[in-house]
């Protein structure tokens, strides 16, 4: 019997090996294949189709030249990092304050509230009256318009408050018999045990900030104000107008794949470089659990 | 204990990067403000100034000495801006004018292909600038729609303070047709072409030169000539003999004008009807358009036509496939091929331009690509509550002082005279040492001609050649202007009807090309697009035109 | 209401902490909804929402009644229901089986590279995608022998579906798979012990303790999916179908964006994106209740 069972576990753990090792070949594969192809040869790369291992053509640095010669890029860097980092913030400090208040079992409108809230993921005005609110509140052109309106995603406010429900009462409790009001539990316990919970928060704000660009397109009117991803879709689209007015800007858009694969590099590499940090967080979450146990 | 320190030093790192991040957000948000040295002028003083000199038609400063004052501007971007220069202010011309003028031009400029949703949220919100540069562009009722709802002044009223303006105008009879609308009204200052001089045509259809010698055949000239030398280039194993758009018909009516029919390309939208003898036709329900997707749909079967070419769905995608070794032949910019000719590394690939075919040798076509003379400019905000300075500035660009400068820029030395007295850009513009594009370069350097000399950013003679073949067999004879006007009440109606008649002939076009749909169901399509109305919707461009041809 | 009170005075600075997100939701959210009249309206930029032209029901009898209603909205609903059916569990798979690994490089290392597609932009992924099944493709040319044909896979209407479903699993998959790894990470070991003991093999300790104990996260997760029901990824949509495929690719807002090239209509599409938004709070509503009655967990 044992020996089955111990059988039958080692044939799915090799199963499994190489389940997740093809999985993670079929992830691998895009991106690798958006690495060689930003070093490949313009010409070469509009002709060639299907999956690449490496560069096609002499390797260039051709790409990356046009993408980093534009004068805006290291400006918008910057902004973006501001914003990430500013949105993350914001964001993760009103979202950890609703989910702690909306998941309290005895804070009696939490429910209600709950139902208003998911409506609004439902339920938008559209861009308009947005636009008119961010004027009226005389946020436009400042980074407030891209920031306080993201404050709180209801996607991870409902994550997280599920997260701080799964919290056992019993530390709470023992808190309140110390003396401890709402706000110093929620510092001193809930949020010291959610710490893996909050590290994927934090993850998913900080990706849609990293990523978005929208806001800023209808906010910001002051480039020198652009986050990059303003900047890398201007540089990848521009030329479609222009494709009207005349012929002579066919030069560039010869290049505009090889542009397109260099942007997809120069846009996600900084946050994939910052992912294994935040990584460690899990894994950290999952200690604390062990030790608890 | 050890936990508690842990905590600790999360919460401390917390509090490290909150006061870190609001320092960095205060320093964004309060590092601009004006650097301005020179004083602003006052509503008074400007006032008296302009009124001194109405009526004046010299360059001149609309602004007393030493003082300034700012106008808002809507304006698209464009490539060169982010790559040569960070604004609009950065041009020489504009840099010109405001020494000149003393007015400073503060530019609302939307992120390249958010400009629709941009310009409408700037409307309802109600706070307009003082002037619009090509926002009928992009505006869903044209430039002749802002006018109609109020968002821009009547031109047309205020002749009297545009005396360059109005000297340029009645130059010809043809700016003034164009100009005017059937009501007498004038939506925007037209922007005209120096001498109502076209432009040459810049896209065309190309053919491979290597290929054409290597299967020992002549540039077809019909319909059959072209069925054989693609057939004989597919032989020769070319996998692509022909390119064709996703939506199954090349760009701006190429190759198909020689079939009789045609669509109406204004700068980028596409208007479905064309007109015979003052009669609104559509191409749908004429023979011609049924020759070609016969003609389409054999070329397909037999692999004559690139088998992905439903994927040809952008700019991009196009672009991409353009210097594509494996390709025949393909309607592209003309200039296209100098890019083909540096980049391709088999330095055997070339090509020629070739004629629109013909079903016959020596027709003539009707419907080609239409460069127009007149096109719609500036506009000025019905809201500006600077009337008289934005009509004298926009006023200036007409000046004989300034229409020079406005399209080659105030430095002399990027471009030349030539010895029949014309001007050209030079080589420190078209093969510059940063390598950036002729296009950008000129923008930057003269971006906004009110009155354009033609073919002023050709940067190639061979491409003029090319382009005259196209030009000596077309007539444009079945142009609808584009400056034909509907009514609120008639654009309803059309709207209504076209938006789905168009878009299910989009759909049945490519299905009869690809054989998805055969042609024994070719009557039943032109049947449903009847009881689609169309003939409402011809009715209602039929009087819009009637009226246009009485102007 | 006299509870409400009695609920604050004990509970003061909970009400208190709850103030300032109150006040981002009545902000950012529903002032702004005030735009959803737009949808009874002929709305215009010039004369704004409070002052357009009313039209009452007329933008949704338009699309109830335009040509391609049914096709547009069968085609949104086969392509969530595939896109709920195969989407939904993979990340939950993926995370189960990321769980029974212990050499931790190799776990990092899966997890990590599996989220890198969602970083792609859609603009990629529709071009990889267009290579791969263009006439000459590599995935065509696999499948060449199934088909009994080689052709350019989205131009046939009858591979869309899983086209779109399959690169849709491939491109979240990991993203979301996040959520389920957080959730597995706080599963109490003690209950694995106590399942050991009783002699549960690693299979029934799965189906007993761990996916019990992440079932929370999964009931809510399929309510919110079921909430977005009708909102099928209109960019990856337009990049990918062409009119040779409208049958089985045309959605409700591919359709509206086509309509709107030439109309530029900000009510109608108001309206199209108020009918998305009341199925989607209709199932929500619903899958909440039956949820609620079957099980601990709920929304709200």
């Amino acid at each position: 019997m044992a020996s089955d069972r111990n059988m039958g576990r080692r044939l799915f753990l090799i199963c499994n090996y190489i389940l997740l090792g093809l999985i993670t070949l079929i992830c691998l594969m895009p991106m690798w294949h958006t690495l060689a192809a930003s070093l490949s040869s313009p010409v070469e790369l509009n002709a060639n189709k299907g999956l690449m291992f490496f560069p096609v053509g002499e390797i260039t640095f051709k790409g990356y030249e046009i993408v980093f010669a534009n004068p805006s890029i290291w400006k918008s860097y910057l902004n973006t990092l501001i914003y990430v980092v500013g949105g993350t913030v914001l964001g993760i400090s009103m979202t950890a304050l609703g989910a702690f208040t909306l998941s309290r079992s005895y804070f009696m409108p939490a429910n209600t509230l709950m139902l208003l809230i998911v409506f609004t993921m439902l339920f938008n005005g559209g861009m308009i009256p947005n636009y008119v609110l961010i004027l009226k509140l005389g946020l436009f052109n400042s980074a407030w318009a891209l920031l306080l309106p993201a404050a709180i995603n209801v996607f991870h406010l409902i994550i997280l408050r599920a997260a701080f429900q799964g919290v056992p009462a019993a530390l709470e409790e023992s808190a309140k018999l110390d003396g401890a009001n709402e706000m110093q539990i929620f510092l001193r316990i809930i949020l010291p045990v959610s710490k893996a919970s909050i590290a994927v928060i934090v993850l998913f704000i900080a990706v849609m900030h990293w990523n978005s660009w929208f806001p800023a397109s209808l906010y910001l009117t002051d480039r020198a104000k652009y986050p990059l991803q303003i900047i890398l879709r201007e540089i990848l689209i521009e030329g479609n107008t222009n494709m009207t007015s005349g012929g002579a800007n066919a030069a560039i858009s010869i290049y505009k794949s090889l542009i397109k694969y260099c942007t997809v590099m120069v846009s996600t590499l900084p946050i994939l470089c910052v992912y294994p940090f935040i990584q460690k967080y899990f894994a950290k979450g999952v200690m604390i659990g062990a030790i608890k146990g | 204990m050890n936990q508690k320190n842990k905590r600790m030093t999360w919460n401390k790192r917390m509090t490290w990067s909150t006061i870190v991040v609001g320092s960095l957000l205060m320093a964004t948000l309060t590092g601009c403000s004006g650097n301005s040295s020179q004083q602003k002028a006052s509503q008074e003083e400007l006032q008296q100034h302009l009124e001194s000199q109405e009526g004046s038609t010299s360059l001149r400063r609309l602004v007393p000495e030493g003082k300034t004052v700012t106008l808002k501007a809507w304006r698209p971007t464009h490539s060169s801006i982010g790559t040569l220069m960070e604004s609009w202010n950065d041009t020489l011309f504009q840099r010109w004018m405001e020494e000149q003028t003393g007015v400073h031009i503060d530019w609302i400029t939307p992120v390249s292909g958010t400009e629709g949703d941009n310009l409408a949220m700037l409307i309802s919100s109600g706070e307009y600038p003082d002037l619009f540069f090509d926002a009928g562009l992009v505006y869903p009722t044209g430039a002749y729609g802002l006018l109609k709802d109020g968002v821009v002044i009547d031109v047309a009223k205020h002749l009297d303070k545009l005396p360059n303006y109005k000297t340029e105008l009645e130059r010809s009879s043809v700016r003034q047709i164009e100009s005017y609308s059937d009501e007498g009204e004038m939506a925007s200052l037209s922007s005209f072409t120096q001498d109502d001089v076209q432009d040459a045509t810049w896209y065309g259809i190309l053919m491979r030169k290597d290929m054409l010698e290597k299967v020992n055949m002549e540039a077809p000239q019909t319909y059959d000539e072209w069925y054989d030398v693609l057939t004989a280039f597919k032989k020769a194993g070319l996998e692509k003999p022909y390119l064709l758009n996703s939506d199954g018909f090349p760009k701006l009516n190429m190759f198909i004008g020689g079939l009789g029919f045609g669509y109406m390309n204004y700068g980028g939208s596409v208007q479905p009807f064309y007109q015979v003898d003052g009669k609104v036709r559509y191409a749908p329900l004429e023979e011609g358009f049924r020759t070609y997707l016969e003609m389409m749909n054999k070329w397909y079967s037999e692999g004559l036509i690139d088998q992905d070419f439903l994927s040809l769905n952008s700019i991009n995608a196009e672009f991409a496939a353009y210097p594509d070794p494996r390709t025949g032949s393909m309607v592209a910019p003309i200039s296209v091929v100098n890019v083909i000719r540096e980049l391709t590394p088999d330095k055997n690939v070339d090509y020629i331009a070739v004629p629109h075919p013909v079903v016959n040798k020596g027709d003539k076509i009707h419907v080609g690509t239409e460069s127009r003379l007149v096109r719609s400019g500036m506009q000025i905000s019905s809201k500006t509550k600077n009337l008289d300075l934005a009509l004298q500035w926009a006023d200036l660009f007409y000046s004989p002082d300034v229409i020079h400068i406005s399209n080659y820029g105030p430095d002399e030395s990027y471009y030349e005279k030539l010895p029949d007295g014309t001007y050209r850009f030079n080589e420190k513009v078209y093969a510059n040492e940063d390598g950036f594009a002729a296009i950008d370069m000129i923008t930057s350097i003269a971006d906004a001609p009110a009155v354009v000399v033609s073919n002023r950013t050709v940067t190639d003679p061979w491409l003029l050649e090319q382009a005259e073949l196209y030009d000596s067999i077309n007539d444009n004879a079945y142009v609808i202007s584009s400056s034909l006007t509907l009514n609120d009440e008639e654009s309803k109606t059309y709207n209504s009807v076209m938006t789905n008649i168009i878009d299910y002939v989009e759909e049945m076009q490519i299905k009869f090309i690809m054989g998805i749909e055969k042609f024994d169901k070719y009557d039943a399509f032109v049947e449903r697009i009847r009881s689609m109305n169309v003939e409402t919707a011809m009715a209602v461009y039929q009087k819009a035109l009637d009226r246009y041809n009485s102007r | 209401m006299r509870a409400l009170y009695i609920n604050y005075k004990r509970h003061k600075m909970v009400y208190w902490m709850t103030l300032p997100v109150i006040l981002y939701f009545v902000v950012f959210h529903y002032l702004p909804m005030a735009g959803v009249i737009m949808a009874f309206q002929n709305f215009s930029p010039k004369t704004g929402i409070f002052g357009s032209e009313w039209v009452g029901f007329q933008n949704f009898i338009d699309f109830f009644n335009s040509p391609n209603f049914i096709r547009v909205l069968k085609n949104t609903l086969a392509l969530s229901l595939l896109d709920l059916l195969f989407g939904f569990p993979a990340p939950i798979i993926l995370a189960l089986l990321l769980n029974e690994i212990r050499a931790r490089l190799f776990k990092r290392t899966v997890q990590t590279i599996s989220y890198l597609p969602y970083f792609l932009s859609t603009a990629i992924i529709a071009g990889l995608i267009h290579d791969f099944t263009s006439s000459t493709g590599p995935i065509t040319t696999m499948i060449a022998p199934l088909l009994g044909k080689t052709a350019n896979l989205l131009s046939l209407p009858e591979m869309f579906r899983t086209i779109f479903v399959t690169t849709n699993i491939w491109q979240f998959m990991g993203y979301n798979s996040i959520i389920y790894l957080a959730a597995l990470s706080r599963v109490d070991s003690e209950q694995y012990e106590a399942a050991k003991i009783d002699g549960a093999g690693h299979w029934k300790q799965c189906i007993h303790v761990t996916i019990p104990g992440i079932s929370s996260t999964i009931i809510i997760m399929l309510i919110l999916n079921l909430g977005q029901m009708l909102n099928v990824n209109f960019e990856k949509v337009l990049l990918l179908y062409n009119s040779a495929i409208y049958e089985t690719a045309d959605v409700i807002s591919t359709y509206i964006y086509r309509q709107g090239i030439l109309s530029h209509n900000y009510g109608y599409s108001t309206a199209v994106g108020l009918f998305n938004s009341v199925i989607g709070l209709l199932l929500i509503v619903s899958a909440n209740y039956v949820s609620k009655k079957y099980s601990e967990t709920r929304l709200f």
